[in-house]
């Protein structure tokens, strides 16, 4: 150190300067580094690979969960299940049966593009995604996967087939493909069949029961819906524009594909299964019916069917909250299953996360006994109809035993009230038995013409194919 | 030995650090003296503060203090060339000469002067250039002397044409959004990016929790407005390029205030502001019964003796029940001072304020808090200049800001507690589940009730218990460094940094359902969002400056520039405490979420400008700049904009002899600047999305690689005139801006599959105007100087191509706005009211015959569409006098949805587009927007201080009175205006006459809502507001000297003392939106987002107007 010169001291602290200056410069470099990752979403170039067959299969459940429930809330606000007692006039127009104006801002904002979403994206998983898949050496892992996400799709396609009249098919993206046409709209449920056929086909190859359970049921539902759905259609087709629609002349269905799935579905499960779609916060968007009905109470369960509070915003605690009453009892006690399915869906408690039931034994049930009605077998009609009443513990009946005036059919038609309650049925059964709901008004279009969903004003505003225009224009059979 | 290295290395630092603090040998040795001296004003001799005292050619300088004085030492021994600055005033060279030892007294008597054409700006120029060399405009904002400015956003407020600081509303804290000469993009942020200096800065606003929209802070007003120098402002692309692709709207940099020479010198500021909503600023909410019984109840209720069935009668719910005197209390120090070689400036402000809203009494006995408006700011800076050599300043600020915003549920938003007192309608008001304390204007029930009147949501005492805070931590510094080698050359280099540490709050605590009437989370909720922002600078420039020959000078600049954002956003939400006295995300029972969003953007740019001069007269610049950033496609390269302008001062020639027309200076400039897509828009991503199924994903945003930044071309042209020796002054701008590229965040199909909007670079925005400015001093003489100012600015927009694009809709349903091909920006679509055909049929603007109504004749018709009839070609009918006389022969309820349907009003296509709803009725930006006013001082001791502010030429959606003033069954249908048409329709006392009358006016102006209309929902915003007014006293100087002080001020100011408007609503400044989060770069946030922010404007919809604030100031100065 001694020997050290003052130029030499110098030499070194230059050094030192000139290593701290570059240092600082190749750190400074990464400032300049514009080669940034996007750590908040998944890019498409890594969706690959088997490991991401569960995840993509998950992600379309979680959609078409998401499409049910922005769909279910105005659908069910149509029917008489749901009644609007808030601020936002789109609940209204519903309430009152205007169904078909495309600019109604719960169908056009999010029931039409969040359907959208989960119909295109069942295409994208289903026909795109898992066939390349299930052509590697994973295929044997992928089966359950791709077998779930045909589920998933024809779930889509039969919601889809029960709600709207029209709807837009496409598998690219950023085109303007036209509308299928309300002609044609039956293609919904030939493809919900159709995706629930390969299902089958992937569950029974993989040995999967549950997945064979499930996906026969969902074909059973959309075989059914279609028949129901072609009546409607052919009684509105037969009215004369402007003239109202009359209720088809015998509205019991019997499918015989409709009623061999359900039974085959019946023997797969037990006593009382549901399929639930339960979501979490974060899958729903901002509106959606658990948080319009239970926290912002924008709509709540209909008069028909509860005792309200004092501010009108929610049922009565408990059974004194149920109104409907068992109409095969003849003392009216307050229909159970209707009691059950209310404290599932419809308390503060439930708010956003309420789950949906979409497939269930006492669906399969219902379906058999109409078939069994639709074709005198009162015997059959009678074992479905004490199956689906054993399942909330109501007393069995025989169809002659029913209180006066009270029909076989007439109890079909309640037992589906109550036991389908918020799954999307009742309003095709307002249709079909001929039952207009509580609020709709005379010359509103749900009475007069039997109209579902139209294609929505924001996809016919950027789809110029989609029919019919301006995009605020509705079809012809529903002015 | 360790012990050896370990003290040589402290021995080492403490020789550096006295090598830093202690002048290099070769300065100490030189001769050096001092200059000091007084700025004052010549007439009045009032001290003058802020003038910047340099040495031309090297880095010595100072600026004068609140007393005017300065002072620079250890100046070298020579002649010097010493210039001063300061603006508003003539600017002033002398030569000196200093001697070693000596010290020179200099003082600078100045005269105001209208025009500044020699005022020096640095930002969009590479280096300090005087105004008169550039072609384009910078404005230069001083902090107003005396007025009411509790922010950076009143700085900004109403001070230069085309710059605009928009309030949404009367809560505390809340900030503006800056729009500078409108809007140059359709889908990115139309805020100005924000430096202070030299340095950029988090501009975001916003709470981070949703709180409805008002109270919404600007990141801008974090500074305190009392350490800022002068604000420069960069109106556009002309003069902004060398900023590059962030930049087309504008730029704004902030200047504090550095140090001067000489003894410690303090100054303390005391402030007490009162806020308050004033009378009228509120409509009373109405009712009316409908049968005896009902009529009896209500009289005891709400104390109206004598209350009949059908009788209007009005409560004003917020007014009786929210309102409070709000206070703030402002105290702040500054120091400056320093030697020779380090100067300092340090600042300390402390703010708090408690706005206008009230209520908590209401929840007295309940041991809930109830959520008020407040805000708290603490800022503290230091500014330290080194000069360690001749050639070489070097310059370090660290600001530090602590910041604390509460607001309460607000605006267009169900659990609002304006918004609920809003809705309340009075007849239905009662204490059914308690009893009522107290009755007339204040009901109060004992326990749960419903004393106001809500029909739906939750009552405002609930929506009082929920809280909302956002704690705001932020380091913020600049280091920057100017070498000077020689005469010619400067090299500078900066480096900056400012972090934001946020934690935002929004609360519901258990049981806050105390009127049991809402269902949303009564055992409470919770939103815990954690928020990091961190924006690094980075600039390298040369200048060189050279005179070629005595007539051809030179100065050309070049640089490097780089802006890295890093922003990560945690969100925790919850509900369902178990029990009272828990407010942690981590107790709730249910509905738990959590959320995570990170984003790294990296924008770098190289620049270059030469610019010439000619005799000092003729000026002419060109340059250009070439950008690359993480946010450009893949496909998209960098981008390179140019800019070229020239300046030419016909009055700075030597031959130039008129002092009518004393300065003169023509200018015009082109430049392009460009706006760039958000940091991850150009990729196709499938996003997080899960359930009870498990971990998934969904289509997320559809993706474009192509993307590059949207450019905006800018011609400006103008002149500015000084007349009568510069006593007064004129200033005029033309301007015209192409946005090419624009980014459209195109709606693409849903049916295929991607929700998202995606941008695209497809559209083409064209806009211009003119700014006029005029300023004189028509009396200036010993005791007495008024000084006036006018200033206003026009403005026009247009989409002129979508790109084939499809409209896009603005906003939720309820607003009528679309972005539409070749229309306004900002354009309002709605039905219109069919015009009368008293002479045949009217025709459309295609010429074709629309729907119109006769209303001459023994049976006039009327513009009322009876029942909906259409005659056979489909045009709709209008109703009969008599028709109607029948239709109303009984009483009709409009209640009843039939009835309502009933009494369509009769509409017509006027642009014969064929869609009735979307009419365009006009635009929602304001044509013309200004301010005038002036200063008036009376002798050394008084200082007077005005203005207003103005816009005309727009239209406010004024959705609070489409609730109001029209029906709805569970909110509004509650002004007086309104009850009077429905009891009048209901009254089986009244005529048919009377009630047509009454339909009349339902149909004509009331029918709104019905279901998206906005039929009449429209109205003129046009207003005048006399913005500030502020009378300053400075204590004589025997007075202040008795109270120990070097200077005393006291100053009595107000803020929004008047409104003149016809909007017939509650303020023509209320706003939906609020400030905003969305601001490149800083946070994610989706094209949608940004067109909210960018055309959700004029919107009244259940805000609260802005509040009157007044305030007494003392200045005391040590």
């Amino acid at each position: 150190m001694s020997h050290t010169t003052p130029m030499l001291r110098a030499c070194r602290a230059l050094r030192l300067a000139g290593a701290a200056v570059l240092a600082a410069t190749l750190g400074a470099c990464n400032l300049f580094e514009t080669s940034v990752r996007n750590p908040n979403a998944i890019t498409e170039d890594a969706l690959g690979g088997a490991a991401i067959a569960a995840n993509l299969t998950n992600g379309l459940g979680s959609s078409v969960l998401r499409s049910m429930a922005a769909v279910l809330g105005p659908n069910a606000v149509v029917s008489d299940e749901l009644t609007w007692i808030g601020s936002r006039e789109a609940y209204r127009q519903l309430d009152e049966g205007q169904i078909t104006d495309p600019r109604n801002e719960y169908t056009n904002e999010n029931g039409y593009p969040f359907t959208s979403e989960a119909r295109w994206y069942a295409d994208f998983v289903t026909e795109d995604r898992m066939p390349a898949l299930l052509a590697t050496v994973d295929s044997v892992r992928v089966r359950p996967d791709a077998a779930r996400a045909l589920l998933y799709s024809a779930m889509i396609h039969t919601m889809i087939g029960e709600m709207y009249d029209d709807f837009v098919l496409t598998r690219l993206r950023a085109i303007e493909a036209p509308s299928v046409g309300v002609a044609r709209f039956d293609t919904m449920f030939v493809i919900a069949i159709d995706r629930a056929t390969r299902g089958l086909q992937l569950a029974t190859t993989a040995g999967n029961t549950a997945l064979r359970r499930d996906l026969t049921a969902i074909r059973a539902r959309a075989r059914h819906s279609r028949a129901i759905k072609a009546q409607l259609r052919a009684a509105r087709a037969a009215a004369a524009p402007g003239t109202s629609a009359a209720a088809p002349t015998s509205p019991l269905i019997n499918d015989a594909d409709a009623t061999a799935d359900a039974q085959a579905a019946i023997a797969l499960m037990t006593p009382g299964y549901r399929f639930q779609f339960v979501p979490q916060p974060a899958t729903l968007p901002g509106i959606n019916v658990g948080f319009e009905m239970n926290s912002r109470l924008e709509i709540r369960v209909g008069g028909a069917y509860i005792n309200p509070n004092a501010s009108g915003t929610q049922p009565l605690p408990g059974v004194a909250g149920i109104r409907l009453t068992d109409i095969a009892n003849p003392t009216p006690t307050p229909d159970a299953a209707l009691a059950r399915v209310v404290d599932e869906c419809c308390r503060s408690a439930v708010d956003r996360t309420m789950p949906m039931t979409v497939l269930s034994e006492v669906d399969m049930q219902l379906i058999v006994a109409e078939a069994a009605l639709a074709t005198g077998n009162t015997a059959n009609f009678e074992t479905a109809i004490n199956a689906v009443r054993a399942r909330s513990s109501k007393p069995a009946i025989t169809v002659a035993g029913l209180p006066t005036g009270v029909t076989a059919s007439d109890l079909l038609v309640h037992e589906r009230r109550v036991n389908l309650f918020l799954q999307m049925r009742r309003l095709m059964d307002h249709y079909r038995f001929g039952i207009p709901a509580d609020r709709w008004v005379t010359q509103n279009i749900a009475i007069r013409r039997h109209c579902f969903f139209p294609v929505s004003f924001g996809e016919k505003l950027s789809n110029r194919n989609a029919q019919p225009q301006p995009a605020e224009a509705t079809t012809a059979e529903c002015r | 030995m360790r012990l050896f290295v370990r003290r040589s290395t402290l021995v080492g630092a403490l020789a550096a650090l006295a090598a830093i603090v202690t002048p290099p040998t070769s300065l100490a040795a030189q001769a050096t003296g001092t200059i000091e001296g007084k700025v004052f004003d010549a007439t009045s001799q009032k001290p003058l503060a802020g003038a910047q005292i340099g040495l031309v050619g090297a880095p010595y300088g100072a600026t004068s203090n609140e007393a005017g004085e300065y002072r620079i030492s250890g100046v070298p021994a020579r002649q010097w060339q010493m210039r001063l600055r300061l603006i508003g005033y003539t600017p002033k060279t002398v030569l000196i000469t200093v001697t070693g030892g000596g010290t020179l007294k200099q003082d600078f008597p100045l005269n105001p002067s209208a025009l500044s054409l020699d005022r020096v700006v640095v930002t969009g120029t590479g280096q300090q250039v005087e105004v008169k060399k550039l072609g384009n405009t910078v404005a230069t904002v001083k902090p107003p002397e005396g007025a009411l400015v509790t922010s950076i956003s009143d700085v900004l407020t109403g001070r230069e044409p085309g710059v605009n600081a928009l309030t949404s509303g009367g809560l505390t804290g809340e900030g503006a959004r800056i729009r500078i000469r409108g809007n140059a993009s359709l889908s990115q942020s139309n805020e100005p990016i924000v430096f202070l200096d030299g340095v950029r800065i988090n501009s975001d606003g916003g709470m981070l929790v949703g709180t409805g929209g008002g109270g919404s802070p600007s990141r801008i007003d974090d500074i305190d407005p009392t350490s800022i120098d002068r604000i420069e402002v960069l109106k556009g692309a002309a003069a902004a390029t060398l900023y590059g692709s962030e930049a087309s709207n504008g730029v704004i940099q902030i200047f504090t205030k550095k140090g001067t020479q000489g003894a410690p010198r303090w100054n303390f500021t005391l402030q007490q502001d009162a806020i308050s909503w004033g009378e009228g600023q509120f409509f009373p909410n109405s009712g009316f019964a409908r049968t005896q019984a009902d009529a009896d109840r209500l009289a005891t209720y709400w104390g109206k003796p004598g209350l009949q069935p059908y009788q209007v009668f009005e409560n004003d719910v917020f007014a009786n029940n929210f309102r409070e005197l709000g206070r703030a209390t402002t105290a702040a120090a500054q120091v400056t001072g320093g030697g020779g070689n380090i100067q300092y400036f340090g600042n300390l402000r402390y703010q708090a304020e408690n706005g206008p809203l009230g209520g908590t009494d209401l929840l007295n006995g309940t041991g809930l808090t109830a959520a008020q408006d407040r805000a708290r700011r603490i800022q503290a800076g230091l500014n330290v200049t080194w000069i360690p050599m001749t050639s070489l300043r070097v310059t370090a600020r660290n600001s530090f800001f602590n910041v604390l915003n509460t607001t309460p549920e607000n605006a267009n938003n169900i659990f609002g507690i304006n918004s609920l007192a809003y809705m309340a309608r009075p007849e239905q008001a009662n204490c059914n589940l308690s009893s009522v304390r107290t009755s007339g204007d204040k009901p109060r029930c004992l326990g749960a009730g419903n004393p106001f009147g809500n029909q739906a949501f939750m009552t405002p005492r609930e929506a009082l218990a929920q809280t909302n805070e956002l704690q705001t931590n932020r380091f913020n510094g600049a280091f920057d460094a100017v070498w000077t080698p020689n005469s010619e050359l400067t090299l500078n280099g900066t480096f900056g940094y400012d972090i934001t540490n946020q934690l935002a709050v929004g609360f519901s605590p258990f049981g806050y359902n105390v009127d049991l009437l809402t269902l949303t989370d009564p055992n409470g909720a919770r939103n815990s969002v954690t928020g990091r922002t961190r924006v690094l600078t980075g600039d390298l420039k040369a200048a060189w400056n050279r005179n070629f020959t005595s007539s051809i000078s030179s100065s050309f600049t070049t640089g490097l520039q780089v802006f890295n954002t890093e922003s990560v956003i945690n969100s925790t939400v919850g509900t369902n405490f178990p029990g009272p006295g828990i407010e942690v995300v981590g107790a709730a029972g249910s509905n738990r979420d959590l959320s995570e969003s990170r984003l790294l953007q990296v924008t770098g740019g190289y620049y270059a400008q030469e610019q010439v001069g000619f005799n000092d007269w003729v000026f002419a610049t060109i340059g250009g700049r070439y950008d690359f950033s993480s946010a450009f496609g893949a496909n998209a390269g960098g981008i390179f904009m140019p800019k070229v302008s020239l300046s030419i001062v016909p009055s700075d020639r030597r031959s130039w002899r008129s002092t009518t027309l004393s300065t003169f200076r023509v200018r015009a400039a082109v430049g392009e600047a460009g706006r760039q897509p958000g940091a991850f828009d150009r990729f196709t991503t499938f996003s997080p999305l899960v359930s009870g199924l498990g971990p998934g994903f969904a289509p997320g945003q559809l993706g474009n690689q192509n993307l590059r930044p949207e450019i905006s071309r800018e011609y400006e042209a103008g002149f500015e005139a000084g007349l009568f020796n510069n006593r007064a002054g004129f200033d005029f701008s033309w301007w015209r801006r192409e946005t090419r590229d624009a980014l459209v965040a195109q709606q693409f199909a849903f049916s295929g599959g991607f929700r998202n909007q995606q941008l695209a670079n497809l559209g083409q925005l064209t806009a211009a105007g003119v700014e006029i400015g005029l300023k004189g001093t028509p009396i200036q003489k010993p005791g007495m100087e008024l000084n006036l100012f006018a200033n206003a600015a026009f403005l026009t927009q247009k989409v002129s191509s979508l790109g084939g694009v499809p409209p896009i809709k603005v906003g939720y349903v309820r607003y009528r706005g679309f972005i539409k091909n070749a229309d306004p920006l900002g354009s309002l679509y709605t039905f219109r009211t069919a015009p009368a055909c008293p002479s045949g049929s009217a025709t459309n603007a295609r010429g074709n015959a629309m729907t119109c109504y006769n209303p001459s004749g023994a049976d006039p018709q009327l513009p009322i569409n009876l029942n909906g009839l259409r005659n056979s070609n489909g045009t709709l009918v209008p109703a009969t006098r008599s028709q109607m006389l029948a239709f109303l022969a009984n009483p009709i309820d409009l209640r009843v949805g039939a009835t309502r349907a009933a009494l369509a009003p009769l509409v017509a296509d006027y642009e014969g587009n064929g869609t009735l709803s979307e009419q365009r009725v006009g635009d929602i930006f304001p044509d013309w927007t200004g301010t005038f006013g002036g200063s008036l001082t009376l002798g050394k001791q008084w200082r007077i201080n005005t203005n207003f502010e103005f816009r005309q030429g727009y239209l406010i959606q004024n959705l609070t009175d489409g609730f109001r003033l029209s029906f709805h069954p569970s909110i509004g249908s509650n002004r007086a205006e309104w009850s009077r048409i429905e009891s009048t329709l209901l009254n089986p006392a009244s005529t048919a006459e009377q009630r047509l009358d009454a339909a009349l006016r339902f149909v004509q102006n009331h029918q709104r809502l019905t279901p998206y209309d906005g039929y009449n929902m429209m109205q003129s915003g046009d207003f005048a507001r006399w913005r500030e007014l502020s009378v300053t006293w400075t204590a004589p100087e025997r007075i202040a000297s008795r109270l120990s002080a070097r200077s005393l001020a006291v100053t009595f100011a107000g803020r929004n003392l008047l409104l003149f408007t016809r909007y017939p609503g509650q303020d023509p400044e209320i706003n939906a939106v609020g400030r905003g989060a969305v601001a490149n770069p800083t946070q994610l946030s989706s094209p949608a987002a940004a067109i909210d922010q960018n055309f959700l404007d004029s919107i009244d919809a259940f805000g609260l107007p802005v509040a009157r604030r007044f305030a007494i100031t003392v200045n005391w100065g040590l």
